[in-house]
């Protein structure tokens, strides 16, 4: 019983601690993307609104994928 | 040992992060086809807002046939064909115009006038070196003041003057791009000038892309040179 309560509390912890951080996630892409245009920029763009749209629907894993390859995108922005 | 058996169970959740779906897909196919052609074209540098649509569309039509184990009509279907219109956009966006053959000049009958040759008078220019903009940007960099307050200092003392603010940037990236963002920092000094007391009916702003280069658009150096900023007295 005691096992089942701590793995519980694990889950919780973890959802909880997910969802929040895709919210601040997509805030720094959409920081270090502003004012940029290039290709990369977009991907990070599209690719951070996707990750948004799949946590509303509770897809928190796949919106940790897509958030992960916006940021990468966002690294690579901005050449000029 | 339950207990480690435990902390191994609660890791493993937290480790359990999503990954990408992979995009070779029979389904996928049709846009694969299609973002390649816009690739092929240039779209990364002429169309990158539509490309990455396609692209991150493909992406999502991915997770959706993977996530549904199969082909899900509804959704994917509607990013695939949302997807392929993104690439067919950013492929035409970057295909060139074909030349219009020009027509042949008639034959003169009479013979013409000499063209009256007017004089332009010299456009005075004063330069501001010294002023930089964020990348891909507007912002003035803090280290532009200098620059802007020596030629507002310039402006109270001339005031009969007044003054076109020409922005241009350098031959890299699309045209359109650069006209834009030469006609916003144009802007930008502009809004300078006015808020550190120039009236601004004696300022007016003109952006000129990449327009009329001083130096080599081919070296590092050449266009660092190119982006720059006039002040064209009128």
């Amino acid at each position: 019983m005691k096992k089942i309560w701590i793995i519980c509390v694990c889950i919780a912890a973890f959802s909880s601690a997910a969802n929040a951080s895709i919210e601040s996630r997509a805030e720094d892409v959409s920081k270090q993307v502003q004012g940029k245009h290039d290709y990369h920029a977009q991907m990070a763009k599209e690719l951070s609104a996707i990750a948004e749209e799949e946590k509303g629907q509770h897809e928190v894993s796949t919106a940790g994928a897509f958030m992960e390859e916006a940021e990468k995108h966002a690294q690579m922005a901005g050449s000029k | 040992m339950k207990k480690i058996i435990t902390a191994i169970t609660c890791l493993s959740i937290s480790a359990c992060a999503g990954h990408l779906p992979s995009t070779d897909k029979d389904e996928l196919a049709s846009l694969h086809t299609a973002i390649q052609n816009a690739r092929n074209a240039g779209a990364e540098k002429c169309a990158p807002a539509e490309l990455a649509k396609a692209e991150a569309k493909q992406l999502y039509a991915a997770h959706e046939i993977e996530e549904h184990g199969g082909y899900n009509v509804s959704e994917a279907d509607d990013l695939i064909a949302s997807g392929i219109a993104s690439a067919k956009a950013a492929e035409k966006k970057c295909s060139k115009p074909k030349p219009v053959a020009k027509p042949k000049p008639k034959p003169m009958a009479k013979p013409m006038p000499k063209p009256v040759v007017k004089k332009v008078k010299p456009i005075e220019v004063i330069k501001l070196e010294g002023v930089y903009f964020e990348n891909n940007s507007a912002a003035l960099k803090p280290s532009s003041e200098a620059s802007l307050n020596h030629a507002v200092e310039v402006l109270k003392k001339r005031k009969d003057i007044r003054v076109e603010v020409a922005a241009y940037t350098d031959s890299h990236g699309k045209e359109s791009y650069n006209q834009h963002l030469s006609e916003l920092r144009a802007n930008s000094v502009k809004a300078y000038l006015i808020s550190h007391g120039i009236a601004g009916n004696r300022i007016s702003s003109h952006g000129y892309g990449e327009a009329n280069p001083i130096a080599d658009n081919n070296t590092k150096e050449g266009r660092a040179k190119n982006r720059r900023v006039e002040l064209h007295v009128q």
